[in-house]
């Protein structure tokens, strides 16, 4: 440890000010306080201050993130195996197999995105914010695991670029970088993240997702039979081993994310809540309405659940506390918008079979409307108080 | 009497409280004048080094109100006056001739204090130089002797990390504590309130004021939030107020008639080995106080750690501060910080093992515990700031330098010892103590 310390202390003269490589000091900083916690010292009130700083808080959502990330893994793995003939794969050879795809698609994330951080920290001065080390992990488990390398690069890129720094940089952004970033994938090579032959890292395979397969019931038909006979009970969808992105089969590997965010309080439970409630709300007045000619009207509240991305969005991605709502009845509303709006998109546009990203780009946009009213009605209790 | 229960907020478990012991009085040759105790004022110098003063002999004045005068506790000579940045007063050093000679004033009993008019008590306290001890809201400034305040506070609750107990302070001196509410009750046409802890001793024995318990975690008695929940401030609109060590140096002054010199301070802190009540004169330098500090890399605050300033050994007590807090002070650093269990790191947040198994006390460092970054709403501040205010929309509009938007959010409720615990809790280490000032500065200035 004194090694590191001591090669630090060596390196830091020439990325400082006055050095040659200062312009490098935001990659140093990185560096460095990943390492070693910084010895900075406070300087005026308040003299002490809380162990939590945004690197820990940051790595209670990566942490959160990797029962789906290895589950992934293994899922990944043990679809391919199982669509090139090996009927029952060992976990471990499944994972590894699963590693090998999936690795690079996070590598390339984490260098590509870490590439535009880095740079408009360097040319903004300031240090580089652990934020993006989420993003760089989200955005690879909501791809599907055939995705070609140089769309991660491109789609990290826009996100992480048009999404967070042209808005002024982390903190300052509208939208999920992440999402943003699948979304523009999603529309500009919908080839490679949509239709039926993307989600299984095998070329001899194609087949629906849980969510195509709902959607190609035929009218007057059950949508929950059509679901069964291409072999999605809920349990099986709950339990996650199918095709899809590559961390969002698996309802159980993200709950036991959610607990851990919950635990530690990092991520907000009324907005998992409301969204939530949202959904269920929705889906069940749909149930009510019925539909002849749309069956998706009656596919039951717990099937949006765990169908698609559904929720992995709700726990990592609407509770992003940059592009949610701030205030507590901000982030009700924020919730409950982003629940109905995902069953709306399923049941009504068939053209867009994963309602989830959509919906809470949605919602991303509608926080900051929200927070104002909140806001607004606070100032103007102030007023009346006033007068 | 009142309730005020307060729910958010955040108790910092810290170890090292003083004692309730009262040490052997403190003796100072020296004792220090600090202009940058009090907020907004130009220091006149009515004095040069050499001249001679008693105890209650004006030494400087507020330019911007002549009227508000600043005096010397003890008698002797003046030192040597100390400047800094830019030729400001950084200290004006006192040579106590240890005769405590000081100049007389009227002095009164209860009767007569009831019967005396505001006026006259006024022009005895600004001439005796303890006109400064009451303060106003909003900007935390010496109150204007001329304003007419719609209500004066004066919390003895006072809620901060190892603060010294306004019971123990007192030490029963009530006849003193109820001759200066007598007279601010003369100072105001609205309400004196005083806040208690609940239970405290002197729930039975206040008089000429309206009593108010309050119990929750820090900031539960700081005044701002008191005055937030029973008087608030709207614009134009200001309250007054002060603090346990105001109101005995005003008894003390009209029951006896000379300048309260002497103090007594709690000395509390894990950098300092005597830990207790010590008997001080006014102005004290730290150094002269036997605390039996640890060896070096301390940091000496006077005052509380959330709110206090940072002050060398050779600095001086603060005018307004009952409590001296010793840190100690390291530059470690520590591999993988960040992804560490963290069973004894102290956090309000739960991303620590020790949130599963809580120590009773921490010890507690001047560490910074992290790199600045950009904001980020986190909601942690809401959560220990128990007033009807959004923090981040505050801080934001401050930052924009937004008046109207600023107005609008409540920045006239605020004071930055109300946000210390935000600053505290921040995951980005802003100093949000600061940007809540700077909102305040411009909007005296501007508003």
């Amino acid at each position: 440890m004194k090694f590191i310390e001591n090669t630090l202390k060596k390196i830091e003269p020439h990325v400082s000010k006055g050095g040659k490589f200062h312009v490098l000091f935001p990659l140093f900083e990185m560096v460095d306080t990943l390492l070693l916690t910084t010895p900075a010292v406070t300087l005026a009130g308040p003299h002490v201050r809380d162990r939590i700083d945004l690197k820990r808080l940051m790595s209670m959502v990566i942490i959160s993130l990797m029962p789906a990330l290895f589950f992934g893994a293994y899922n990944v793995g043990a679809r391919a195996m199982i669509a090139e003939g090996i009927a029952n794969p060992a976990i471990l050879d499944a994972f590894a197999r699963g590693m090998w795809q999936i690795l690079p698609i996070i590598v390339v994330s984490y260098a590509a995105g870490g590439f535009w951080e880095v740079l408009f920290a360097v040319i903004r001065k300031h240090e580089v914010n652990e934020g993006f080390f989420v993003t760089g992990m989200l955005f690879p488990l909501v791809l599907p695991p055939t995705i070609p390398l140089w769309q991660v690069a491109v789609g990290i890129s826009f996100g992480v670029v048009i999404g967070k720094e042209v808005f002024g940089g982390t903190g300052m952004n509208v939208l999920n970088p992440a999402l943003l970033a699948r979304a523009f994938l999603f529309f500009a090579y919908p080839a490679n993240i949509s239709g039926d032959k993307v989600w299984v890292a095998s070329d001899a395979f194609s087949g629906a997702t849980p969510l195509s397969a709902a959607a190609a019931t035929e009218a007057g038909g059950s949508v929950v039979d059509s679901l069964m006979r291409a072999g999605y009970s809920l349990q099986e969808m709950f339990l996650g081993n199918h095709g899809g992105s590559i961390g969002e089969t698996s309802t159980l590997a993200i709950l036991i994310g959610a607990v851990f965010l919950l635990l530690t309080r990092t991520a907000s439970w009324r907005v998992m809540l409301a969204t939530l409630l949202g959904t269920l709300g929705t889906a069940l007045l749909f149930n009510m309405i019925g539909s002849s000619t749309n069956p998706l009207m009656s596919l039951p509240p717990q099937h949006h659940l765990v169908m698609g991305g559904y929720m992995f969005g709700l726990v990592f991605m609407t509770t992003d506390p940059v592009s949610a709502a701030a205030t507590h009845t901000g982030k009700w509303l924020y919730g409950l918008l982003i629940g109905m709006m995902v069953v709306l998109i399923r049941t009504l546009n068939p053209a867009y079979p994963e309602g989830m990203m959509l919906a809470i780009l949605f919602g991303n946009v509608f926080a900051p409307l929200f927070d104002y009213y909140v806001v607004q009605a606070n100032i103007k209790r102030r007023k009346r108080r006033a007068q | 009497m009142g309730k005020l229960k307060i729910r958010k907020g955040f108790d910092i478990r810290i170890g090292g409280r003083a004692e309730r012991r009262t040490a052997s009085a403190v003796e100072s040759r020296i004792v220090g004048l600090v202009p940058q105790d009090f907020k907004g004022i130009k220091v006149k110098l009515l004095l040069k080094e050499g001249d001679e003063v008693k105890g209650g002999t004006a030494v400087y004045l507020d330019k911007n109100r002549p009227a508000v005068k600043f005096c010397s506790p003890v008698s002797g000579k003046i030192r040597s006056i100390e400047y800094g940045e830019r030729r400001s007063i950084q200290s004006i050093v006192i040579e106590s001739d240890e005769k405590n000679e000081s100049i007389s004033y009227r002095k009164y009993s209860h009767e007569a204090l009831q019967k005396e008019t505001a006026e006259e008590l006024k022009t005895n306290l600004l001439e005796a130089g303890l006109w400064p001890h009451i303060r106003q809201r909003p900007f935390d400034t010496i109150a204007d002797p001329e304003g007419k305040p719609k209500s004066i506070f004066i919390s003895l609750a006072d809620s901060s990390p190892l603060a010294a107990s306004a019971e123990y302070l007192s030490g029963g001196r009530i006849d003193e504590l109820n001759a200066a509410l007598a007279v601010l009750g003369k100072l105001t046409e609205g309400r004196v309130n005083v806040t208690v802890k609940s239970g405290s001793s002197l729930l039975g024995e206040l008089k000429h004021c309206e009593l108010h318990e309050v119990e929750g975690p820090h900031p539960s008695g700081n005044v701002g939030i008191h005055i937030h929940h029973l008087d608030p401030i709207s614009r134009g609109e200001t309250v007054w107020y002060m603090n346990i060590r105001g109101l005995l140096a005003w008894g003390a002054f009209f029951l006896s008639g000379v300048y309260p010199s002497g103090k007594l301070m709690a000395a509390a802190g894990l950098g300092i080995g005597q830990r207790a009540y010590f008997p001080v004169t006014e102005g004290v330098m730290l150094k002269d106080i036997p605390l039996d500090a640890v060896d070096g890399g301390s940091r000496w605050i006077s005052g509380d750690i959330l709110t206090g300033r940072k002050r060398k050994p050779e600095g001086y007590l603060g005018y307004y501060d009952s409590l001296v807090t010793v840190l100690p002070e390291k530059r470690e650093r520590k591999l993988l910080g960040w992804i560490a269990p963290g069973l004894k790191s102290y956090s309000f947040s739960k991303t620590f093992l020790s949130a599963l198994v809580p120590a009773k006390e921490y010890d507690l460092t001047t560490a910074m515990h992290g790199g600045l970054r950009s904001f980020v709403q986190t909601g942690l501040f809401e959560q220990v700031l128990p007033m009807d205010i959004y923090p981040d929309f505050l801080i934001k509009s401050i930052l924009a330098e937004d008046i109207a938007e600023m107005e609008g959010l409540g920045i006239y409720e605020v004071s930055e010892e109300d946000f210390a615990l935000c600053s505290f809790v921040d995951p980005s280490k802003n100093d949000i103590c600061g940007i809540i000032r700077q909102g305040l500065e411009l909007i005296e200035k501007e508003g």
